[in-house]
């Protein structure tokens, strides 16, 4: 399996990364990839106390969760399958270091369009402006209303929104679907859950399930992308004569 | 660019940011500001080295009173700062 890494970033605060972060890691590590979740929040450690939580009530599979600073979470890649990565809730320079870096970045944001697409939308024009691909970035959906009702129209505003502020941009990515803010959810993230690991008899697991296969999606399709530009990109350094041979697969 | 008339959003709501608004500050608005070494540059944003050539009793007295009032010295050169300017814009006036 390829090594990818994946931040979990928005500037926003309590939009759901951590939770995200986390069960992304637990979904991978049930499918039996080798999995690093790193957690640069060095204030809070919140994905260090989810794991150790986790590790208290004997949840399996376990998932290493490391402290790190941006440049030690760069280094930590190639050391496993999947490097997950928590962000905290600011942006900074450490925010396009991991972006450059990263093969998908999952940007989960709430419903408002005041207080929190809003900013979301400004984080993303940032990383466009700094050149970072709208097929690298996949803007999650995260903490809508738990009534079908009220997040199917919560859902419309926001994937409105979303379309309007990407027009001129190349448009950019919203993962399908969204993610409710469940007590439920709440309660077992709090005892070392993830969302998949969390059903309560409502189908809860489920949804999640989905979303994180979503988000898989996402970090496969942009890696196979930037496999496929990084050899087009060789070919060209070894022959910058003849570039634009398109060769469907010849190995290097 | 001001409230575009196509918009399908909500009348009651605000249109999104555009991009010419705020590209790039976004990344380097708050918070710690991680440089690619690793290490992490000063939650305030001084992280700009300031050198001049003072008299040794001046500095004694910057380090003491910095001290006594239980601050940085950059702190208490921009307290001077402040304090400078008012007294200058009281003369320019
Ligand atoms: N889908 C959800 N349903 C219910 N509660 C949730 C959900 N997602 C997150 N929470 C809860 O909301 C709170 C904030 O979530 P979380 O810590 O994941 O946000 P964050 O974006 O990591 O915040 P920060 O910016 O502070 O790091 C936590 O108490 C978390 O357990
Ligand atoms: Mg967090």
């Amino acid at each position: 399996m390829a090594n990818v890494m994946v931040p979990f970033t928005n500037g926003k605060g309590g939009v759901g990364k951590t939770a995200l972060a986390c069960s992304y890691a637990a979904a991978r590590a049930h499918e039996g990839a080798d999995v690093i979740l790193a957690d640069t929040n060095e204030g809070q450690q919140t994905a260090m106390a989810w794991s150790a939580v986790r590790a208290h009530n004997d949840i399996l599979p376990k998932v290493r969760v490391q402290p790190a600073n941006t440049r030690e979470a760069l280094e930590m890649v190639g050391r496993c399958d999947v490097l997950v990565v928590d962000t905290p809730g600011w942006n900074d320079k450490g925010t396009l270091l991991l972006a450059r870096k990263s093969t998908f970045m999952v940007i989960p944001t709430g419903p408002s369009p005041t207080f929190d697409l809003a900013p979301t939308v400004k984080l993303l024009h940032g990383l466009r402006a700094e050149g970072i691909e709208t097929w690298r970035m996949g803007v999650v959906l995260s903490r809508f209303s738990n009534d079908d009702k009220i997040r199917d129209s919560e859902e419309e505003l926001a994937r409105t929104y979303l379309r309007e502020a990407g027009q001129g941009q190349g448009g950019y990515t919203v993962l399908e679907g969204s993610v409710r803010n469940a007590p439920a959810y709440g309660a077992g993230l709090a005892e070392g859950y993830g969302l998949t690991e969390i059903d309560r008899g409502r189908g809860l697991a489920d949804e999640a399930r989905g979303m994180m296969n979503t988000i898989s999606k996402g970090v496969s399709a942009a890696l196979q992308k930037l496999m496929r530009l990084e050899k087009e990109l060789g070919a060209f350094r070894s022959n910058p004569g003849k570039g634009k041979e398109r060769d469907g697969g010849r190995g290097r | 660019m001001s409230v575009k008339k196509d918009s399908a959003l909500p009348s009651r709501f605000l249109p999104p940011p555009p991009p010419e608004d705020n590209v790039k500050r976004a990344l380097n608005h708050y918070g710690d500001v991680r440089r690619e070494d690793g290490k992490i540059s000063r939650k305030t944003g001084r992280d700009v080295q300031f050198a001049t050539i003072v008299t040794p009793e001046f500095k004694k007295w910057m380090k003491e009173e910095a001290k006594r009032r239980g601050k940085k010295q950059c702190v208490l050169l921009e307290d001077m700062r402040a304090a400078y300017l008012k007294v200058q814009a009281e003369k320019v006036r």
